[in-house]
């Protein structure tokens, strides 16, 4: 019977993962923040996703997708951590967001609008940062969400409703 | 500010800058398995992931020792509770219905206890109270004194060549009127089974433990101590208020007869 090896595969070389994947790596971790609101576990998420994303590059054929693909590893295990939140509760206490100054009035206002997200579903939420925080077209959106443009549009719509309902979509967008 | 500045300004409070995170990363990748382990971010994860395996098989054990002791721990108190299987519930209906006569004592009167029987051909004690078929020892072991009262071990020596069935004690101060009550000494065969319904509680042992107007003797089940031969035996736990002088009378019931029993 054949030992199967704990890695199976390894198709590209360091190369093609400094030349692919490494560019996206600030992206990732942007993503990753944005979901998380904690740094260090970001920063893990990361690199298990890269890892991950380095192992299946082989499976993936168009490489114009690579950005919307990768950043869908991230979001999943972004997910992933999330479920593992009680761990980073106790051991981390509290994030780093009291590090960064700003007057009272308008860190409250943004610390209320970061539970806010938290509060959103991981989809919902994972649509507003991949469209206000990294910009990205819906649909890439929709790729890396694993749905279709319109589904992903009506997602974004319903997230910036929970988060803003008073305010209109068409200024929302802007 | 639109919603688009302010979702940044409030996500990249929580953002600080990865400088390195990039070389870490392709490091971290391009690093052997082994290596892999002790490059990761936090260094939580280098002690919690080599722990994850055994501690998840812990778990799964402690997780199946705990439905077990759930399981049995029910069953057990099922057990406990659930009146004797060798008690005909009819019959113990009709002892119930019968009515509770026992003298009263005056004030100061001296207490007419039960005569001693000699039954030492049928048991370790000599002489025990009353005139059959159910003799009592007298209260000399002291259990417990609560706040509500005092308690005592019953001890009684049933003649079953004459009696059958169950038998149902229940009792008062002669002098107060003040009601005996029975409590369950679990897992003690032989014990009489608490019947009737709850009086009220008291903390026997460090344990609250709910109190019964009557007890009811299994005959099939006698006290584990006795001995091949012997009459059997049967005890309970039995206790009366701190009001009442000492003075008991217990009316025993059993198929064809009563019979009344004055211990002190």
């Amino acid at each position: 019977m054949a030992i199967r090896p704990v890695i199976a595969v390894k198709p590209v070389s360091e190369q093609s993962f400094t030349d692919l994947l490494a560019p996206l790596v600030p992206h990732a971790y942007r993503l990753a923040c944005a979901m998380l609101h904690d740094a260090p576990a970001a920063e893990d998420v990361v690199q298990e996703a890269s890892l991950i994303a380095w192992r299946k590059l082989n499976k993936l054929h168009d490489h114009s997708k690579l950005r919307a693909w990768f950043l869908g590893i991230v979001a999943n295990e972004c997910r992933n951590a999330k479920r593992r939140r009680w761990v980073s509760l106790v051991n981390l206490g509290l994030p780093s967001v009291l590090s960064v100054p700003s007057s009272e009035e308008n860190s409250v206002k943004r610390a209320d609008l970061r539970r806010a997200l938290l509060q959103l579903g991981h989809d919902d939420r994972l649509v507003v940062v991949l469209y206000f925080y990294l910009d990205m077209p819906l649909i890439d959106i929709a790729m890396v969400v694993g749905a279709s443009a319109d589904a992903a549009r009506a997602r974004l719509y319903r997230a910036i409703h929970r988060l803003r309902p008073g305010l209109a979509i068409e200024e929302a967008l802007r | 500010m639109s919603l688009r500045a302010e979702i940044r300004a409030a996500i990249d409070d929580v953002t600080p800058p990865a400088p390195a995170l990039q070389q870490k990363v392709v490091a971290y990748v391009m690093a052997g398995e082994r290596d892999r382990v002790v490059r990761l971010h936090r260094p939580r994860n280098r002690w919690t992931r080599s722990f994850r395996g055994p501690m998840t098989l812990v778990a799964a054990a402690l997780l199946v020792v705990l439905i077990g002791g759930l399981v049995l721990g029910g069953r057990l108190l099922r057990d406990m509770n659930a009146p004797p299987q060798g008690i005909n519930q009819a019959q113990l209906k009709s002892l119930e219905s019968r009515p509770v006569h026992l003298p009263t004592v005056q004030p100061g009167a001296e207490c007419p206890t039960s005569p001693l029987t000699d039954l030492s051909a049928h048991g370790p004690q000599a002489f025990l109270l009353g005139e059959g078929p159910v003799y009592s020892t007298r209260l000399a072991y002291r259990n417990e004194t609560t706040n509500w009262g005092t308690w005592y071990v019953l001890s009684l020596t049933v003649d079953t060549t004459t009696a059958s069935g169950p038998i149902l004690i229940r009792g008062e101060d002669l002098q107060t009127h003040a009601q005996v009550l029975f409590a369950r000494a679990p897992l003690s065969p032989g014990y009489g089974f608490p019947a009737g319904t709850v009086v009220r509680t008291d903390v026997l042992g460090g344990v609250t433990t709910q109190l019964y107007p009557e007890a009811v003797l299994d005959l099939t089940r006698p006290y584990e101590g006795t001995k091949k031969g012997d009459w059997p035996v049967y005890k309970s736990t039995m206790g009366y208020p701190k009001a009442a002088t000492g003075c008991i009378g217990l009316q025993v019931d059993g198929a064809g007869f009563t019979e009344h029993l004055v211990i002190n």
